[in-house]
């Protein structure tokens, strides 16, 4: 069988991939939460994990470089990732949306300012609706931006609303819905069928039954 | 302050030496390969109008074209792909004849991708084009060569997948009516996004077994002996069944070549340079990531000449050969050397030149230096790959081995000689 190496992103969703995995029967013993480590062998050693930025992912699984991610489909859309799409993990769900303050009002009359840590989804929402706008790229704390005034709205993943909600923040329009995706990388899907097809089907099958949390 | 004149743009290299030699010597093995199965070489400009590209039926990203413009005030653009300025040449050039055409290429192409992806915005393609037959002998034939072409690079571990456009395009077209709709779906099938495209299809008003049969073609992919017969099964109309006979009268005759094992199938994969019109493929190499070479069927494409010539071609990506060869091969065998520097004392340097010359002819590589400082000399010598050192010095010729190579023999028998 072929060696297959699955990227998947730190952070929020890492727990959760990992939990995944296992269920899969796909284990990583020396992984632990606090560990610095990025690269793990699963017991039995067919499996080799690499731990990256989430916003990396796409583009590790695109170059070839691991055969497998798994990634938010907000990281998808941004990257516009060459990969095959396999499956929808359904968990890390949240939407994507357009926020800004609640007397927002939208005018034709001027261009609009757009801040997103998301500028290509941003920008190609709002070329679709046919409004003008800027964006303006931020790497964090995007709520501010409509406060302060550095932007008129904000496009931004939106999972529970809280964040919103404190700042006084409310959301004007759903862009699409958001959760874990299944990545593969072109040409491994085909050279490597016989060790990724398997582990496709066993993700597939975990994912109906539902992850416990 | 970064001077640019001191940095590379993005997505170009340099290339010399041993890596140089070694890419030649690819491209050569590339080249008789095509020569071997009589395809004749042909060059074409490395830029054209921007019309050129821009009014095909279908093709290449225009934002992905590196465009410039011409003192006349015309958009010009660096050759973004190399079949269509083929395809030109075989209709205008070959207007009135009917007989075969085939042509070889080998052409640096130019893309704009986007920065920072490590993506090459140059990079060499090698390709055939082969006119004016309709048949699958000649789909076959092109895909053959693409085989042959790996094979004879000692590349072993790799399969070529294979597709026909009018399998799925026919289905879409009976199907969905709407164009945008039919491009959602391809883009859907084409990254096998499975329940997306059921929950696209529910929106759609699309009759229940078309939407069935839209969603089975994303895993008709894999070997030929379990797809073609799904396939077969599936195909609902004319084009259909005729494109599935054709993928399987291709894979017959490729079986006949003796490279069956190589193949393999996916009927939901299309090519975004929408010239294609039949068959389709790329070719895959174990633990690269990337098609290494891609081609198909282009029926139409002379027609927007004005001459009807059928044809098939594929373009390997040589930088990508290169690459994969590398991991394989080592680049000794093309290790650039020299066999003799000669270093004459001033009074000596005819007499140095004639010796050199006479190594030339006999088919060595002979540089030549005034003798300064010998110490220094044969240290640099040995970081430049010169073998043997002649040195004259007062009338008296004497070899300094500095990478011993048995040749030093040869010499004295010149010296007799002269």
């Amino acid at each position: 069988m072929d060696n297959v190496k699955i990227a998947i992103a730190k952070g929020r969703t890492a727990d959760e991939t990992i939990k995944l995995l296992t269920n899969a029967g796909i284990e990583f013993a020396d992984y632990s939460k606090n560990s610095r480590k990025l690269i793990f062998k699963d017991t039995s050693n067919q499996v080799e994990m690499i731990l990256v930025k989430s916003g990396d992912v796409a583009i590790y699984v695109e170059k070839g470089a691991a055969d497998i991610g798994i990634v938010g489909k907000d990281i998808l859309l941004e990257e516009d990732a060459d990969v095959f799409e396999v499956l929808n993990l359904e968990f890390g769900k949240c939407r994507m949306c357009v926020c800004g303050r609640k007397d927002f009002e939208l005018s034709y009359n001027r261009k609009l300012i757009v801040a997103s840590k998301y500028p290509r989804i941003a920008k190609n929402y709002f070329d679709s609706k046919g409004i003008h706008c800027e964006v303006i790229k931020l790497n964090g704390s995007v709520e501010l931006a409509p406060i302060i005034g550095l932007a008129d709205v904000i496009v931004d993943i939106v999972e529970s609303g809280k964040t919103l909600k404190e700042n006084q923040l409310e959301i004007l329009k759903e862009i699409c819905d958001i959760s874990t995706r299944l990545i593969v990388n072109k040409v491994s899907l085909k050279t490597k069928s016989r060790s990724i097809k398997p582990l496709i089907s066993k993700l597939g099958d975990v994912t109906q039954k539902g992850v416990p949390a | 302050m970064v001077q640019l004149k001191n940095l590379l743009p993005e997505g170009v290299e340099t290339l010399y030496g041993d890596e140089y030699a070694f890419k030649d010597e690819i491209l050569n093995n590339v080249k008789e390969t095509f020569r071997l199965f009589g395809y004749r070489q042909i060059l074409t400009p490395t830029f054209e109008y921007l019309d050129l590209y821009k009014e095909m039926s279908g093709g290449i990203n225009l934002k992905q074209m590196v465009k410039f413009i011409s003192p006349q005030g015309d958009i010009m653009v660096l050759r973004p792909d190399a079949t269509i300025p083929v395809a030109r040449m075989a209709a205008k050039n070959y207007r009135d004849r009917d007989e075969y055409l085939k042509f070889f290429y080998t052409a640096p192409i130019f893309r704009q991708l986007e920065a920072q992806k490590g993506d090459e915005r140059e990079f060499l393609q090698a390709g055939i084009e082969f006119f004016a037959n309709p048949n699958p002998t000649c789909d076959a034939e092109v895909i053959a060569i693409g085989i042959k072409t790996l094979l004879d690079n000692g590349v072993k571990d790799f399969r070529i997948d294979l597709g026909q456009v009018d399998y799925l395009g026919s289905l879409l077209e009976e199907a969905e009516p709407d164009e945008q709709a039919r491009k959602r779906i391809i883009s859907l099938i084409e990254s096998k996004n499975q329940q997306e495209l059921k929950y696209y299809l529910d929106q759609r008003t699309i009759a229940t077994h078309y939407k069935q049969l839209i969603l089975n073609i994303i895993t008709m992919y894999g070997i030929p002996e379990e797809v073609l017969p799904i396939a077969k099964e599936c195909a609902v109309n004319t084009r259909m069944k005729e494109a599935i006979n054709n993928c399987e009268q291709v894979y017959q005759i490729l079986d006949d070549y003796g490279y069956k094992d190589y193949i393999i199938f996916d009927l939901g994969f299309t090519n975004p340079l929408n010239y294609y019109t039949g068959i389709i493929f790329k070719g895959y190499v174990a633990n690269f990531g990337k098609a290494i070479l891609q081609g198909g069927r282009y029926d139409q494409l002379t027609q927007n000449f004005g001459t009807y010539k059928p044809a098939c071609g594929f373009g390997i990506n040589v930088n990508y050969l290169v690459e994969v060869v590398s991991t394989s091969k080592s680049m000794e065998s093309v290790a650039c050397y020299t066999d003799y520097l000669i270093l004459y004392e001033i009074k000596n340097r005819k007499q140095a030149f004639e010796i050199s010359q006479q190594l030339q002819s006999k088919g060595l590589i002979a540089e030549t230096d005034e003798l300064k400082n010998i110490e220094k000399q044969i240290k640099s010598a040995k970081r430049r790959n010169i073998r043997d050192i002649i040195k004259i010095e007062k009338d008296i010729i004497e070899t300094v081995s500095v990478i011993q190579n048995g040749k030093v023999n040869d010499i004295e028998e010149i010296w007799k000689n002269g």
